[in-house]
């Protein structure tokens, strides 16, 4: 990690995204205390995450969660009370992602292992939760329990830092997100912001040949194809210089591809390639 | 709900594993036992051990008469193979347990909340401890009830100290894994130089009672401190055992100090 400089507010729902091997692991393991930085520091509540009592309200996720093979998942979760105290949130976990008490977890599919380690970190109804990649395994219902779960930790003034492959899900479900690429962050923003930064498709089909000259030199446009009548337009940002350059033309048709997240961290990484 | 949640889990998990060793224990035991009114009343195995040369005699466990109840013993189970097996399931479970639990992000995932690092490694090397008496306790109650049926004329209170005497020198060689395991995060270099420091000792101790040049080497050798003097015939050596209790006690401090001040590795 390389002067990585973030926060996560409370009642905020942070997300982390970057390719693999980026450093989102090493960046919430540094902010729980697991590893050390070898240059500054990581806080919760302004205490230094080093002393335990500062982790005292931090509910953790790690990416392969280790649950004890031979125990049922209600032995589990005892367990977890005794180290932990008792859960206040633990039945109301259980019920939304469907957990089942009496079943071994050795016999367990990914995805209801995921439930049970989510549970873990939920059911104490955490003031910090950190999640690396909450999603992993779970089918598309209980992907939306998941995320439900964690607005209403959020709006219960509940800090969440959250890392995810599944970018349509961070871009429903934070208010920000952190990009990370080779140690660095290279944006930290609102979703919306980095979703309207992505490079687009504009498709016009003219009543006559194509005026590639006319859109070629627009502001944001970085590319443009012509195919007779046709002209696809690669853009970056926002696309009303192109609505009003089209006005002066015969329009047959006008579409657009969606700004997305997935776009955005895409034209982000191809911009710091460049 | 438990005051030392990781203290009961470890000894929960592995409970299979102990019940596994405590019955080969006393399988073990009793068919030594089975066995020694036949060395007692055949004079011929004292008297070939004595025309053995000294090194063999040490392999076996020095001067000892296999006539006796505790001398037989003494060279039969406590002099090598029960201080080694409870050596390895100590160190073998203080590996796993912290070592191979650092590895799978374990140990990461409970020391997020407001558990101390310090705190996961102290029940740990007690539930080491614990599992290094597992055999020791087997040993001995077969002792207790076979021992009568063949005279073999172990006393109580020389069986405790022997006892006691297996019991440290597992729990030492626990604690030497615990505290490897606690420097790297890996269960197999835990077991393994542990493994290797129980193979030096043995060997240093063997070198050292017949070659002048090994004398330096078996100083170190807790064989030397704690078995060469036959606790099953002679009682058990006191200040050994005080002065390997407080190695690894030390052991195990340095152990915690290590795993708070590194970075986790799973």
């Amino acid at each position: 990690m390389d002067g990585v400089s973030l926060s996560v507010d409370r009642g905020e729902i942070v997300g982390l995204i970057g390719a693999n091997g980026s450093g989102k692991t090493t960046t919430m393991r540094m902010l729980l205390g697991l590893i050390r930085p070898t240059a500054g520091s990581a806080r919760i509540a302004g205490g230094d995450v080093s002393r335990a009592a500062v982790r005292n309200g931090v509910g953790y996720l790690p990416d392969d969660p280790p649950l004890d093979e031979r125990w049922t998942v209600g032995e589990q979760l005892d367990w977890w009370e005794s180290v932990r105290g008792p859960a206040r949130r633990r039945a109301d976990i259980e019920g939304v992602l469907g957990v089942e008490s009496n079943k071994r977890i050795s016999e367990l599919s990914r995805g209801n292992r995921q439930k049970v380690a989510i549970t873990l970190t939920l059911m104490h109804d955490p003031r910090l939760i950190v999640m690396d990649e909450p999603a992993t395994g779970l089918d598309p219902l209980v992907r939306r329990e998941l995320w439900a779960a964690l607005r209403a930790a959020a709006d219960r003034g509940a800090a969440v830092f959250v890392s995810s492959h599944v970018l349509g899900d961070i871009e429903h479900v934070c208010d920000r997100v952190v990009v990370l690429r080779e140690g660095r962050a290279v944006f930290d923003g609102p979703v919306d912001e980095l979703a309207r930064s992505s490079r687009r498709v504009v498709s016009i089909e003219f009543g006559h040949a194509a005026p590639r000259a006319a859109f070629a030199e627009l502001p944001g446009v970085v590319g443009v194809l012509a195919d007779n009548s046709r002209l696809d337009i690669e853009v970056v940002g926002p696309i009303d210089v192109l609505v009003k350059a089209a006005a002066d033309f015969e329009v047959v048709d006008f579409s657009t591809s969606q700004a997305t997240l997935e776009g955005g961290f895409v034209t982000l990484n191809e911009e710091v390639d460049r | 709900m438990s005051r030392v949640p990781f203290l009961t889990r470890a000894l929960r998990l592995r409970i299979r594993s102990l019940v596994g060793w405590g019955t080969g224990t006393v399988a073990f035991v009793s068919m030594m036992i089975a066995v020694f009114p036949v060395v007692r009343d055949d004079s011929s195995f004292d008297e070939l051990l004595a025309e053995y040369p000294e090194p063999i005699r040490a392999l076996i466990g020095g001067d000892v008469s296999l006539s006796s109840g505790p001398g037989f013993m003494s060279a039969e189970l406590y002099s090598l193979m029960l201080p080694v097996l409870t050596a390895l399931l100590a160190a073998n479970a203080a590996a796993a347990l912290l070592g191979g639990e650092d590895e799978r992000g374990w140990l990461s995932f409970v020391v997020s909340g407001p558990t101390t690092r310090t705190r996961v490694v102290l029940e740990t090397a007690t539930a080491v401890a614990l599992v290094a008496a597992v055999p020791v306790v087997a040993a001995a109650l077969t002792v207790v009830v076979g021992g009568p049926m063949v005279d073999l004329g172990l006393d109580a209170g020389r069986l405790v100290e022997v006892s006691v005497v297996m019991w440290v020198f597992g729990v030492l060689f626990g604690a030497a894994a615990l505290l490897v395991a606690a420097a790297v995060g890996r269960r197999s270099t835990a077991i393994g130089a542990a493994a290797g420091l129980v193979v030096f000792a043995y060997a240093a101790e063997i070198v050292g009672s017949i070659a002048s040049w090994g004398r330096p080497l078996q100083v170190l050798s807790p064989f030397h401190h704690l078995l060469a003097t036959q606790p099953a015939v002679l009682g058990a050596p006191w200040l050994g055992l005080v002065i390997t209790l407080a190695v690894a006690a030390a052991m195990t401090v340095v152990a915690a100090l290590l795993v708070e001040r590194r970075d986790l590795v799973g």
